[in-house]
C-alpha cells in the first residue's frame, strides 16, 4: 500500500503527461500576462536577461524592465564620427553617444519585430537558446504586437514609439514613456553613466 | 557588430544555461537508495545538499565509489577540528546543443563551477557559507545600456548560500536565517528541469530566508519565509512562504506535500504540489516524482493555472553507477491545449573514486508546435 502511494503519484503524473489539456481558452494577449507567464520564466535567467547579467541590457525579470527592454532602452554607443555633437561625450579616449536602442518590437507588425524573429529563429539566432518557446506562446506574443504592443490595456495607453526599423537608433526620440520605472534599474543606470565603463568595450567596437 | 553581438549572446547563452550548477543541490536519488532515509544524515543542511558531514564522507569512501578511496577532506590528508568543516567543488563540462538555430549545433567546453564551502559551529549555533566564481558569459560591453545595466565584473564572485543556523541535534527543531533555497520539491541537481526553472528554483535564484523546521525519524517539516536577494539583485524577485512536509514509511517510501505562495512583480502565484520516492530494493531502483499545480493571479486578468511535473526512476545496479531517466511536463496554461513542453532526460553518473564523478546527460525538449531542442552534456566533477 505504501509503495502504491508513491507509484500513484508517478502514475498521475504520467497520465497528465499524455492527456490533453482542458481546452482552447482565450488567453490574455496583454503585457500583464505575457511578461510574468512567458518571458520571466524563459528569459530572465541568471546568465541571460535577469538583473545580474542583463545581456545586451535586456532585463525581463519584471514587467517594467521587460517592457523597457523591448521598447525604450537607452544606451551608450561608441561613435567617434559624432564627436562634439549633442548627446555625445568623451570617455576613456573615445567618443560615446547616448542613443535609443533599436526597439525589439514593432507595434502592429510582428513580422518586422526583432523579438518574433529571434523567438522563431528566423534569420536570427534562436531565443531562448536552451528552451525554444512553444507555438502557442509565440502566437500570443504576436497577437500582443498586432494589438499595438501596449504596456497596459487602458485606452489612454499609447503604443510605444516604433523607432526606425533599420536598426539605427533614434537619438531624438522622446525619453521617459517606457523608461525604467523601478529603483533597481535607476540604480544600475549610474554604472552605465560611468563613461569609462562604456568606453572600455566600446573601443573594440570602434576598432572593429 | 550588433549581429555579431547577438550571435555571441546566443552561443554563450546556450552554454550558460548549463554553466552554473548550484552546490546547494545534491543527489536526492541517494535518499532511501543509500540506506539513509533523511538527507541530513549525510549533509549539514537539514534538507540536504551542499557540504557533506563525516558520515557522508564515510559513505563516499565505503559505499559510493566503485574503487573506494578516502572520502575525507583532501583524501584524508588534513584533519580538522570537529567544529570546522571545509569543502569545495570543481566542475568542467562539454555541451552540445541543437535547436535548429541558423548557426547550427553549438559545441562548447567550459568551466562550470568553482566553489569553496565552509561550516563553523559553536555549540548549537553554526554558520555555513559558499563562495565561488560565477560563470561569466558576456564579454566587455560594446553596447552599454543605461537602464537595466549590470557591469560585467559586478557579479563574478558570488555566494550562493550563507546562513546561520540554530540546531541542537540531528533530530528535533531548527531555525536558520540567510541565503539558500527554501526546502521544496525533489531538489534535483539539474537546474534545467522545469520543476526548478519554472517554480523559482533556477540557477542563482536562492532567496533570503527565515526558515524553521522539525526533523523526526519518520517525518520532517520545513516552513520558510523568503524574500529576494536584496544585495546583488540576482534571481527571483518573489517573496512569500513555503511549507514542505515529508512522511517516510519503512525506509523505502517518502511522500511529501508542499505549498508555496509567492508574490512577485506583476503576479502572485500559489503552488500546491506533491513529491514521492519509492525504493524498490530487488530492482535497485528508486521511483521518484513531483507534481505541482500553480495558480497565477495577475491584476486585471482572470486567474490562470499551470501544471509542472517530473517523474522517472534511478537505477543503481553496481557500486558507483547511477542511471536516471526522467520525463517532464510543463503545461503553461491549462486553458490552452498547445501551450506545453515535454522533455525526456537521461543521466548516467559514475563515481569511480572518492571525490570524483563523471556524468553524461542526453535531453530532448519538445515544445508543442515549436522547435525541438537536443542537448548532450558531459561533466567532470571533483569535490574536496
Amino acid at each position: 500500500m505504501k509503495i502504491c502511494l508513491s507509484l500513484s503519484v508517478a502514475s498521475a503524473l504520467a497520465a497528465l503527461a499524455i492527456l490533453p489539456s482542458c481546452g482552447d481558452g482565450n488567453r490574455s494577449a496583454t503585457w500583464a500576462y505575457i511578461s510574468p507567464v512567458i518571458l520571466q520564466p524563459n528569459c530572465a535567467e541568471s546568465s541571460c536577461h535577469d538583473p545580474s547579467a542583463a545581456v545586451d541590457g535586456l532585463d525581463f525579470s519584471t514587467p517594467d524592465t521587460g517592457y523597457t527592454s523591448l521598447t525604450g532602452l537607452w544606451v551608450w554607443l561608441v561613435d567617434p564620427a559624432k564627436d562634439g555633437q549633442p548627446g555625445c561625450g568623451h570617455a576613456a579616449g573615445t567618443v560615446v553617444c547616448e542613443e535609443k536602442f533599436r526597439p525589439l518590437v514593432t507595434p502592429y507588425d510582428p513580422s518586422e519585430s526583432r523579438l518574433i524573429n529571434v523567438l522563431r529563429g528566423r534569420d536570427a539566432p534562436r531565443m531562448p537558446p536552451d528552451r525554444p518557446l512553444d507555438e502557442a506562446d509565440i502566437r500570443l506574443i504576436e497577437t500582443w504586437i498586432l494589438d499595438g504592443a501596449r504596456k497596459d490595456e487602458t485606452s489612454a495607453s499609447a503604443p510605444p514609439d516604433a523607432g526606425p526599423a533599420d536598426g539605427q537608433s533614434d537619438a531624438t526620440a522622446e525619453r521617459g514613456d517606457a523608461g525604467a520605472s523601478d529603483g533597481d534599474a535607476a540604480d544600475r543606470s549610474d554604472g552605465a553613466g560611468d563613461a569609462p565603463a562604456a568606453a572600455d568595450g566600446a573601443g573594440e567596437a570602434a576598432g572593429g | 557588430m550588433r549581429a555579431r553581438h547577438l550571435i555571441l549572446a546566443a552561443i554563450l547563452g546556450g552554454v550558460s544555461t548549463l554553466a552554473l550548477q548550484p552546490a546547494a543541490h545534491a543527489y536526492p536519488q541517494f535518499q532511501l537508495s543509500s540506506g539513509s532515509s533523511r538527507c541530513d544524515e549525510c549533509h549539514y543542511s537539514p534538507d540536504g545538499g551542499g557540504l557533506i558531514n563525516a558520515f557522508g564522507r564515510d559513505y563516499v569512501s565505503d559505499e559510493l565509489s566503485t574503487f573506494g578511496g578516502n572520502g575525507q577532506l583532501l583524501h584524508g590528508a588534513v584533519r580538522l577540528p570537529a567544529w570546522l568543516a571545509l569543502g569545495g567543488e570543481l566542475r568542467g563540462a562539454f555541451v552540445s546543443e541543437n535547436d535548429g538555430d541558423i548557426n547550427g549545433t553549438t559545441n562548447a567546453v567550459f568551466p562550470m563551477q568553482a566553489d569553496a564551502e565552509a561550516r563553523a559551529a559553536y555549540g548549537v549555533v553554526s554558520f555555513y557559507g559558499v563562495l565561488g566564481l560565477r560563470g561569466q558569459v558576456r564579454s566587455d560591453d560594446t553596447i552599454v545600456p543605461e537602464q537595466n545595466y549590470q557591469p560585467v565584473t559586478a557579479s563574478t564572485l558570488v555566494s550562493r548560500e550563507h546562513y546561520f543556523m540554530l540546531r541542537s541535534g540531528s533530530l528535533g527543531g531548527y531555525v536558520r536565517v540567510g541565503r539558500f533555497f527554501a526546502p521544496f520539491g525533489l531538489r534535483m541537481a539539474e537546474h534545467i528541469l522545469y520543476v526548478r526553472q519554472d517554480l523559482g528554483f533556477g540557477t542563482m535564484q536562492e532567496s533570503y530566508n527565515l526558515s524553521a523546521g522539525y526533523l523526526a525519524e519518520q517525518w520532517e517539516l520545513h516552513v520558510t519565509a523568503f524574500a529576494p536577494d536584496f544585495i546583488r539583485h540576482m534571481g527571483s524577485r518573489e517573496s512569500g512562504l513555503t511549507a514542505y512536509v515529508e512522511r517516510r514509511f519503512a525506509d523505502i517510501e517518502a511522500a511529501a506535500l508542499q505549498l508555496r505562495v509567492a508574490s512577485g512583480p506583476g503576479m502572485t502565484r500559489t503552488i500546491v504540489g506533491a513529491v514521492s520516492k519509492t525504493w524498490i530494493a530487488p530492482l535497485k531502483t528508486l521511483v521518484l516524482a513531483e507534481a505541482d499545480f500553480v495558480r497565477r493571479d495577475i491584476p486585471t486578468i482572470s486567474p490562470s493555472y499551470q501544471f509542472v511535473g517530473v517523474g522517472g526512476f534511478s537505477v543503481l545496479p553496481f557500486k558507483g553507477i547511477m542511471a536516471t531517466l526522467l520525463q517532464e511536463r510543463d503545461q503553461v496554461d491549462l486553458s490552452v491545449s498547445d501551450a506545453t513542453y515535454n522533455a525526456t532526460t537521461a543521466l548516467l553518473s559514475w563515481f569511480p573514486y572518492a571525490h570524483c564523478e563523471i556524468q553524461g546527460m542526453a535531453r530532448l525538449q519538445v515544445p508543442s508546435g515549436g522547435q525541438d531542442e537536443k542537448t548532450l552534456f558531459v561533466q567532470l566533477h571533483y569535490w574536496l
